[in-house]
């Protein structure tokens, strides 16, 4: 069991870092550095923000939003992030892990099915699924407590104890995102037009600044 | 932890390898010293409050692993008949029980990580490998109570727009005295309130507001309208239909004001950074290498730390190769309270859990010899 815990936290840890490192090697401008960074703050001020009631938080709606608009590579690294930066403020363990594949999957999910998300139900079947994915993705991290091998009771019976708090979080997804996508799609459109589509002609112009 | 100081990639891999002995070392006298030694290290570190949140996380998980795991695995010599003939095993219980020890003490060492490597010298390691990602993290680090700043601000101004509470007599009294409130904020051009009943015209920079304004005639009857929501279009025949319902409409209500909130935040926020990338492309970022704001060595302390571990670890891993350290639970139990761990094994355990403490108590002590 202990070594299956390691080699899943090695896999999860080396392609997050294969992600991380793509990003690095893309050689980004400082504009899409600081953008990433304000993201990666707003999904973790959602998550942090209704920390009290359990299950409840935005933190997945803005990242499912990310990856909308932004594409699936940012969502996937506002995800990861964010759960990093999430737990340094309530407290880091392995889990982490889990957590950073779960969200990181869940914004390059929504970046591949961009194109899908006009329609108002799929917004609220996706959201209310991945309530439950992210779910059983960290709940990776307590199956290797439950026996001395995998067996399908204790691991049922773990995931059966998680069915209330995942409903909760799925449907805050679903009513965030039927209600605010096309509100946040216009907010995020913008700053990406502004911000990254801006940048690429900087270069042009920077030669002669006009005061 | 400040006066000597080591060097935090070491006390990372010290961190893992308490973590992976928690696993490894099954015996229970191993593992009730691993609770004590780990208790009054977080005693020493003085985050006794962080247990509180510990056992919060530990109680409900550790009972269901208690209690689980002899209900669905029934391997184990030793039968122990509830009813009829139903039963579980011995070694099925103390299995959970064992489970749920390692899962405190990972707990309990997570924590006193968390207070003993502060988050900028683990992001000084990960610097090392991947400058930009690090960047972000500190940046993002920044940005959170910056924005939670600015949400807590428009949380108060949503507060005000609320209609029920100007449509009461008493809140249009005090309304006045927040419009001035309000106008004092004004010279940082957040808002530009001119009646009570239209406070919020727009963030600067978004025009979120402005479009909607129309909605607001609908404020004059004194009826209980649910107040529409600023931003959204409210005509979806879906909503209503939620709605109708008590419980869905407090949920929709509950969703639109931290979404209002998180929207204006998020709008306000994304024009701030835009002047932060501006601003730092300005001053060169990027420009030349950067160092790092923290800078550690290996000093002599270190190199002590890593022979004492290389040491211990020999010996406890001689130790587990003949048997010492764990216990066989399945497919039956051999542990009995009267085998007391008198060895040099058991030794180098309680060693292994040392250092740390031992410098704790050397920081007590010289703060109290020297002062």
């Amino acid at each position: 069991m202990i070594t299956m815990l390691i080699t899943s936290i090695l896999l999860i840890l080396g392609f997050v870092y294969m992600a991380f490192k793509m990003f690095e090697n893309s050689k980004p401008t400082v504009e899409s550095i600081v953008l990433l960074a304000i993201l990666v703050a707003i999904a973790v001020l959602g998550r942090l923000l209704l920390l009290s009631i359990p299950g409840i938080q935005a933190g997945s709606f803005i990242i499912i939003m990310v990856g909308v608009v932004y594409g699936r590579e940012e969502g996937f690294l506002v995800g990861a992030l964010a759960a990093l930066v999430g737990d340094l403020f309530v407290g880091i363990g392995y889990w982490a892990v889990f957590q950073m594949l779960g969200w990181g999957l869940m914004g390059a999910t929504a970046g591949m099915l961009a194109e899908r998300f006009e329609n108002p139900w799929f917004r609220v079947v996706f959201g209310f699924a991945w309530g439950y994915l992210y779910g059983w993705i960290t709940d990776i991290s307590a199956i290797f407590y439950t026996g001395i091998r995998l067996e399908l009771g204790p691991i049922l019976a773990l995931y059966a104890n998680g069915i209330a708090y995942d409903f909760a979080h799925g449907m805050a997804n679903a009513v965030l995102l039927f209600v605010f996508y096309d509100w946040f799609k216009k907010i995020f459109l913008r700053a990406k037009t502004k911000y990254l589509d801006g940048a690429e002609q900087v270069p042009v112009e920077s030669d002669s600044i006009d005061l | 932890m400040e006066l000597t100081e080591i060097h935090p990639g070491i006390l990372i891999v010290y961190y893992l390898i308490l973590a992976l002995s928690a696993f490894l070392f099954s015996n229970p006298y191993y593992m009730i010293t691993f609770i004590v030694l780990m208790l009054f290290l977080i005693y020493l570190q003085g985050v006794r409050s962080e247990l509180v949140n510990v056992m919060k996380i530990f109680i409900p998980l550790g009972v269901l692993i208690i209690i689980i795991n002899p209900l669905f695995i029934y391997e184990g010599a030793h039968r122990i008949y509830l009813w009829g003939s139903y039963f579980i095993t011995l070694e099925a219980l103390v299995y959970g029980f064992l489970m749920a020890g390692t899962f405190l003490i990972v707990l309990l060492a997570l924590s006193s990580y968390n207070k003993t490597v502060s988050y900028q010298e683990m992001l000084y390691i990960l610097s090392k490998k991947l400058l930009v990602i690090s960047m972000v993290l500190v940046m993002a680090l920044r940005f959170i109570p910056l924005l939670n700043s600015r949400a807590v601000e428009i949380e108060k101004l949503f507060k005000l727009e609320n209609r029920e509470y100007l449509n009461s007599e008493d809140a249009l009294e005090s309304s006045s005295e927040n419009e001035n409130l309000i106008q004092g904020v004004e010279g940082s051009n957040l808002i530009q309130g001119d009646e009570g009943s239209n406070l919020i015209q727009g963030v600067e920079g978004s025009n979120v507001f402005r479009e909607d304004e129309d909605s607001n005639p609908d404020l004059k009857n004194g009826e209980e309208i649910e107040s529409v929501p600023v931003g959204i279009k409210t005509d979806s025949k879906i909503i209503n239909k939620v709605a109708s319902s008590k419980r869905g409409r407090k949920l929709i209500e509950k969703a639109r004001n931290v979404g209002n909130i998180m929207g204006v935040t998020v709008s306000w926020s994304l024009e701030e950074a835009m002047f932060t990338a501006k601003s730092m492309k300005a001053r060169g970022y990027n420009a030349t290498q950067r160092s790092s704001y923290l800078s550690f060595h290996l000093k002599k302390a270190d190199y002590c730390f890593i022979a004492f571990l290389i040491i211990v670890l020999a010996i406890l891993a001689v130790g587990l190769t003949q048997g010492y350290g764990y216990i066989n639970v399945y497919p039956s139990l051999d542990f009995s309270f009267h085998d007391l761990p008198l060895n040099i094994y058991y030794l180098a355990f309680v060693l292994l859990l040392m250092p740390l403490i031992y410098l704790e108590l050397k920081e007590v002590w010289i703060w109290r010899n020297h002062s």
